[in-house]
């Protein structure tokens, strides 16, 4: 208790300055900008921020750079919404009720729940990270390497799940994300596996042009097949601010989904991204009657969403600040920025003297309190997206797509490839593969690959020992029995199995 | 309400209707085709998947341990083999619709599946996409960007000249965007 008030105290140091408000205001506006421009994530909008602050001093620097991921992961939602193309990886799952509110003409119904919801989780993981940043820290640690690796899978199996229809061709675009993803030089060995001697592939194919090409360019030429079909839909923007009902009226699922946000959050290597997945999924099992279908515009979906990958960011920030290892790239890039100014991050940060632990806290927690107004505003005109002509938009973001292709890295090869990937995303998605699972299999096939290979050298290379240690541990065994429960209830054999013992 | 806008209306309505017609022609040729189509791809991405594993067990063989560089490949190969092989027994499980009734020959029936997987729409706009990427490095992005989209939106418009200005406004205004926020804002310069 000591140690919260202590930090608590600390923080309030922030008020001393009160220029740093400014900062965390800019640093939203940027973020939410940037992050809401497909091609334009989280980690590259921060990416240019630290690059812009590396010679201030340390606190504006933390300032701007906090207020740019929260705005940023918030600002991944609009695109989601509007175009279908998740700004960030965390908002996937945003894209599957709220693009179709967009095609419903409740975009800014929308856009304006998710404002709310995300600051509400937003809010709920930086209490988190002040109250309970110790105790995640030790449980976090608990987990050994055979339970990164489930955790993973879980992760994949639950999107292919949650997103209807085979799940053998979602476990096909799952495995052949994975395998995308190990193409380059392998971090253990330095051995090149097919690269064909290429110098680009050595690094690996960049996972921003595959997003851009599977999710921009594939969807717009599906688009096209259809574009009779496809109708333009007025935009009701009567109303912005949602109504209580839409704000508070789903609390179970807000903090439902942000508990879950922090806690996934917390897990070194995972983030928004499995956080807002696995949020989605229980709330999609967990309410009985929604008012509208998952994934055909349920407002709980988009709730689960947001406030999920929001409360994320604080529960991200507590590996990175206690254990020195991020939660995802974009905490990477708040690692280095930190590490710049000279701040040692790892256990003995949050007793250090100088307080800086209770402002990084301040911060984060101001950002997503500052977030409801900057959140709040441009919806008009972002909803007016949608409205645009087809014939328009189509050809517009494919234009978007090749610029947020090029913009990461500034090599045209990454156009080539998102170009690439975007027809591979075409035929895919009209033969009903989900794209979703192949581009997490992609963004998690390093912690999977790493994970797994740690977990068989410490079962000296025997896999009956590994499955052994996954069945007898418990954190283990509890992942592996949902892995299992997933895969029985997709085949239907849960079904079976329910009305076998019904019957007898 | 004058005669002109009458006459509007009622060739809005069957312009509509035209349109429903062709949509639900659509959806029928792709069920009618869906077998055939679904099998090639399949078959396609199962040949692909063993292309993937052959060298993927070869990269294992060559250092058989617990932490080779091959392991992980292979296994996620392998997986992609097995769900495509159970992707296709449960479409050959399938019993109607598994051959295309069509009074034609094979030559026809092809196109017919070609036209379905990826109709003239798309494929032009798949082929301008292609030549526009290619492009990017030759002409430069700004005037790559100019051509491709007014080609795009007078294209997708099939042709109707009215839309001619709003193209080319459009053209203008991109490239205008672009060059603003991302040459000199965010100051990456484009190609």
């Amino acid at each position: 208790m000591s140690t919260i008030i202590e930090t608590f105290t600390s923080g309030l140091l922030v008020f001393t300055q009160p220029e740093l408000l400014l900062y965390i205001l800019g640093g939203l506006l940027f973020g939410m900008y940037a992050g809401a421009m497909p091609g334009i994530s989280a980690t590259m909008a921060i990416s240019l921020i630290v690059s812009l602050s590396y010679n201030w001093s340390i606190y504006p620097a933390l300032a701007v750079a906090l207020g740019c991921y929260v705005g940023a992961v918030y600002g991944g939602s609009r695109s989601a919404i509007l175009l279908n193309v998740p700004g960030t990886p965390a908002a996937i799952a945003t894209a599957f009720d709220g693009y179709p509110l967009a095609k419903q003409g409740k975009a800014a119904k929308a856009l304006g729940i998710t404002a709310i919801q995300s600051v509400i989780g937003g809010i709920i993981g930086s209490i988190f990270l002040l109250v309970a940043a110790p105790l995640i820290t030790r449980f976090a640690l608990m987990f050994a390497s055979r339970d990164y690796f489930l955790l993973a899978l879980m992760g994949i199996m639950l999107l292919v799940s949650m997103s209807g229809g085979s799940f053998t061709k979602g476990m096909f675009s799952g495995f052949l994300g994975m395998f995308i993803g190990v193409i380059g030089m392998d971090s253990s060995t330095a051995t090149q596996r097919f690269t064909f001697d290429n110098i680009y592939l050595m690094n690996g194919i960049s996972s921003v042009a595959i997003i851009i090409g599977i999710f921009g360019l594939s969807e717009s030429l599906v688009q096209m097949r259809d574009l009779r079909k496809v109708t333009v839909r007025k935009q009701d923007l009567s109303r912005i601010i949602p109504s209580f009902q839409d704000a508070f009226g789903y609390l179970r699922v807000t903090i439902e989904s942000s508990l879950i946000g922090v806690f996934v959050g917390a897990l070194p290597g995972t983030g928004g991204n499995i956080a807002a997945l696995i949020s989605y999924d229980r709330a999609k099992k967990s309410t009985k009657n929604p008012a509208v279908p998952f994934g055909e515009g349920a407002i709980e979906g988009l709730v689960a969403s947001e406030s999920s990958n929001n409360a994320a960011v604080g529960g991200a920030v507590i590996p990175m600040l206690t254990l020195g290892i991020p939660g995802d790239s974009a905490t990477a890039l708040l690692l280095a920025c930190m590490t710049a100014h000279g701040v040692v991050t790892g256990p003995t940060l949050i007793d250090s003297q100088d307080g800086i632990f209770g402002i990084i806290v301040m911060l984060v927690l101001l950002a997503n309190i500052f977030l409801l107004p900057v959140s709040l505003t441009g919806i008009k005109i972002f909803a007016k997206i949608v409205e645009v002509p087809k014939q328009i938009l189509l050809p517009l973001i494919i234009v978007l797509a090749t610029v947020g292709s090029f913009a990461a890295k500034k090599n045209i090869m990454d156009v080539y490839f998102m170009a690439g990937f975007g027809v591979l995303g075409y035929f895919l998605s009209i033969h009903s593969f989900k794209t979703g699972p192949l581009v997490l299999g992609m963004i998690l096939s390093q912690l999977l690959e790493l994970n797994l290979r740690r977990s068989l050298v410490a079962a000296y290379g025997s896999v009956w020992t590994l499955l052994g240690q996954m069945v007898s541990n418990t954190l283990s065994a509890v992942l592996t029995l949902v892995i299992v429960l997933v895969m029985l209830s997709q085949f239907g054999i849960l079904k079976k199995l329910k009305s076998v013992i019904k019957k007898s | 309400m004058s005669n002109g806008d009458l006459g509007h209306d009622a060739n809005d309505i069957v312009f509509e209707q035209t349109e429903e017609i062709k949509v639900s022609k659509l959806e029928q040729d792709e069920k009618k085709t869906e077998f055939v189509r679904e099998l090639f791809f399949l078959i396609l991405l199962g040949a692909a998947s063993i292309a993937l594993l052959i060298p993927s067990i070869q990269m294992w063989l060559k250092k058989p341990s617990a932490n080779a560089p091959g392991m992980f490949p292979t296994i996620v190969t392998f997986g992609m083999l097995l769900c495509d092989g159970i992707a296709l027994v449960q479409l050959l499980g399938r019993k109607k619709a598994k051959c295309l009734d069509m009074d034609e020959s094979g030559w026809d029936k092809l196109k017919f599946v070609i036209v379905t997987e990826v109709p003239f729409t798309v494929f032009v706009m798949l082929a301008a996409t292609l030549l526009y990427v290619a492009s990017l490095k030759i002409i430069g992005f700004y005037i790559a960007t100019f051509i491709y989209l007014t080609f795009s939106i007078i294209f997708l418009y099939k042709g109707d000249r009215s839309k001619i200005v709003q193209a080319l406004l459009v053209a203008v205004g991109m490239d205008l965007a672009v060059y603003v926020i991302i040459d000199l804002i965010f100051q990456i310069h484009m190609l």
